[in-house]
């Protein structure tokens, strides 16, 4: 009998705990098809909130998420204002209209919800009543019990909250991963959009500074053209009235008198030269650009024709090394032209007392833009002078000739188009010894490749040797009274042509020998 | 003297007095003997052309016509341009030498003096040599060596 009873026992045992192994299985079975089950809406839902085109339907769909998943019965989903005090966007779900517009404003953040707030995890709770911090509901919200909240942060800066209460009998770790993994998501959104409209104010704010300058600029250069055409008036009086009694009254003034006369023309002639230089500033600023490809080559020749009468005075002399890659510009040809007059004017012009100017030009690609540089043999340059020199009406001394616009002009020219002017390229080093100047380049078409040229020009002869930056110099150009062919009607436009020619020679020359000079110059470096 | 009788005279629309005084002054040390009438706005210019300003019927009979006018561009009452086109736009005036003699040698205002059929175009330069010898060599030109359409 003990026997059978202690087998009994023992069936019963063994029962017992297979039947608590089976629901130990059972519910790890039931929790893992609960996992899947969350997983494959945690995935669903995120593409839908992913689909969303705007704030307000993606937060919408992550607290629709939290709610459906989790099962509670109530959720929502606060976004604060920028003082982090009121909410701007309140959403809630599970609660009808009619008790939403009972309870009225939504909830200020008091109570355990402030409590969120300080609390970077997540808090889940059985019973919010039973929180020290719960402070009661407000009249006609409904009862709560089980409680799941969680603040939405992104980087440090608090966004908002999402909360889902009532859920029987309460929530679950899952849930609490779950609704992390939402908040997430929400918070990603809602930075995104700050980011994004951000962005957007920034960018209005630009704009609105942009068309301001433009207007200002706009103004400054209709003054300014104004201001020059006023001033022009009185000196036209001063010079006429002056230069009238130099005519009338000079003989019978004396040396003091005539002195003083002298003065008044000689002042008035050059402010005259000013308000001319700025009527000269204003007017070509004015005028629409038009880029177009540019033969570098070829406006050098031009413009040194055109300082014929210093380059003939001084004995001038001038070498022109243009990388092929360099061998165009893109820019309005009317800019090119002022920008190489200024510098080479501006070199011919400060020029040593002891010798003949010797002038190298030379371009070559420095990242997308063409880099020109002007050397020349003159009287140099104070390294403290450097940035005075571009700005306009600054001379470098009292005794040479102009006003002072030359270097300004340029280095405003080629700024205008995106360039700029400056001293010695990024390969050159020590004291400041070349001027230099950036202009833009693009893509030529096709049909503007540099052509060739057959006809040789007389006054170019090739350069045995490179100068010291390693760059093959092409040729020099020397103009000399009687070197250059003068035949025909128009002796200068021959001359002109005679030397443009020569240049697209070079160009056509570096075009064939490309491979022999390898493209880019060497740097000193 | 190659000018019809009576003389016609030279009119020079000019704002600025001391402008005038010198431009009178230049053109009287040349051999051009036409009295100068100068007038010293637009509105001036208009009333002494057509009477009424805003009228279109000529004042002047054809043989009172002035052989030559001095126009400036920047007059206190209107521009210069105006009192040009309806010169030009008028059948008595329209063939009638303006000359336009201004302080600006803006690229789009002198375009706008040719559109608008201006014969030629001056600009004032500082200095009093130039100007001097600008106005002489114009008066000369379109006085004395220019032959006018026959009356």
């Amino acid at each position: 009998v003990g026997l059978v009873v202690w087998l009994a026992h023992r069936v019963v045992r063994e029962t017992e705990q297979t039947q608590a192994e089976y629901h130990r299985a059972l519910a790890a079975e039931e929790a893992l098809a609960e996992r899947l089950r969350l997983q494959a809406g945690l995935l669903e839902w995120s593409r839908e909130i992913a689909h969303q085109r705007d704030l307000d339907r993606q937060l919408e769909a992550v607290l629709r998420a939290a709610h459906q998943l989790t099962q509670a019965r109530y959720g929502a989903l606060g976004v604060f204002e920028k003082s982090g005090l009121t909410f701007a966007r309140f959403l809630t779900v599970g609660l009808d209209e009619a008790t939403k517009a009972a309870i009225g404003a939504p909830p200020t953040g008091r109570g355990l919800l402030r409590e969120l707030a300080h609390d970077p995890g997540v808090l889940r709770l059985k019973d919010l009543t039973q929180h020290p911090a719960f402070s009661g509901f407000p009249p006609h919200h409904p009862a709560m019990r089980s409680f799941l909240g969680i603040s939405l942060r992104a980087r440090g800066t608090l966004y908002g909250r999402l909360y889902l209460t009532d859920k029987e009998p309460e929530f679950t770790e899952l849930d609490e991963q779950l609704i992390q993994l939402l908040a997430a998501q929400a918070s990603i959104a809602i930075e995104n959009t700050l980011v994004i409209q951000d962005l957007q104010r920034t960018t209005n704010e630009l704009q609105r500074t942009n068309a301001t300058l433009r207007q200002v600029s706009h103004e400054l250069e209709e003054m300014t053209s104004i201001i020059a055409h006023d001033l022009k008036a009185p000196l036209v009086t001063i010079q006429g009235y002056a230069g009238r009694l130099k005519v009338t009254a000079g003989q019978h003034l004396d040396e003091k008198g005539r002195h003083a006369l002298e003065v008044i023309l000689e002042v008035s002639k050059v402010m005259g030269q000013m308000v001319e230089a700025l009527l000269e500033f204003s007017r070509l600023h004015r005028r629409p650009l038009r880029p177009q490809p540019c033969d570098l080559a070829q406006a050098v020749a031009r413009v040194w024709e055109s300082l014929e009468e210093s380059v003939l005075a001084t004995g001038a002399q001038l070498s022109l090394a243009c990388a092929p890659s360099a061998a165009y510009v893109w820019i309005d040809p009317l800019v090119l032209y002022e920008v190489l007059e200024n510098l080479l004017g501006n070199a011919l012009k400060f020029r040593a007392a002891d010798r003949s100017p010797a002038i190298e030009v030379g371009g070559r690609l420095e990242a997308g833009q063409v880099l020109l540089w002007v050397k020349d043999n003159g009287r140099g340059l104070p390294a403290e002078k450097c940035e005075e020199v571009f700005q306009i009406f600054r001379k470098l001394d009292r005794e040479t000739p102009g006003v002072g616009v030359g270097l300004g002009q340029s280095g405003s020219w080629s700024g205008s188009v995106g360039g700029g002017c400056g001293w010695n390229p990024p390969w050159g080093k020590g004291p400041p010894s070349m001027c230099i100047c950036l202009l833009p380049q693009r893509p030529l078409p096709a049909r503007n490749k540099p052509r060739s040229c057959r006809a040789l020009a007389t006054g170019c002869r090739p350069l045995p040797t490179a100068p010291e930056t390693g760059e093959t110099v092409v040729m020099a150009v020397t103009l000399r009274k009687g070197q250059l062919p003068t035949s025909g009607k128009n002796p200068k436009a021959t001359r002109t042509s005679g030397l443009a020619r020569a240049w697209h020679m070079s160009c056509w020359a570096f075009e064939q020998a490309d491979g022999m000079f390898a493209g880019e110059p060497k740097s000193e470096s | 003297m190659r000018c019809s009788v009576p003389v016609r005279p030279i009119v020079l629309v000019e704002d600025d007095p001391h402008h005038a005084d010198l431009i009178v002054e230049a053109l009287r040390s040349t051999p051009v003997a036409n009295p100068i009438v100068t007038l010293s706005s637009g509105a001036e210019a208009l009333a002494y052309f057509f009477g009424d300003p805003h009228g279109d019927k000529p004042r002047l009979a054809e043989r009172e016509c002035p052989c030559l006018v001095i126009l400036d561009l920047r007059l206190p009452d209107m521009p210069g341009f105006e009192v040009l086109r309806r010169l030009k736009a008028n059948r008595l005036y329209e063939l009638l030498p303006v000359m336009v003699l201004t302080t600006s040698a803006d690229e789009r205002d002198i375009k706008r003096c040719y559109d608008w059929q201006a014969n030629a175009c001056v600009t004032k330069p500082v200095e009093f040599q130039e100007l001097s010898h600008k106005v002489r060599q114009a008066g000369l030109y379109w006085v004395l060596v220019n032959e006018p359409l026959p009356g």
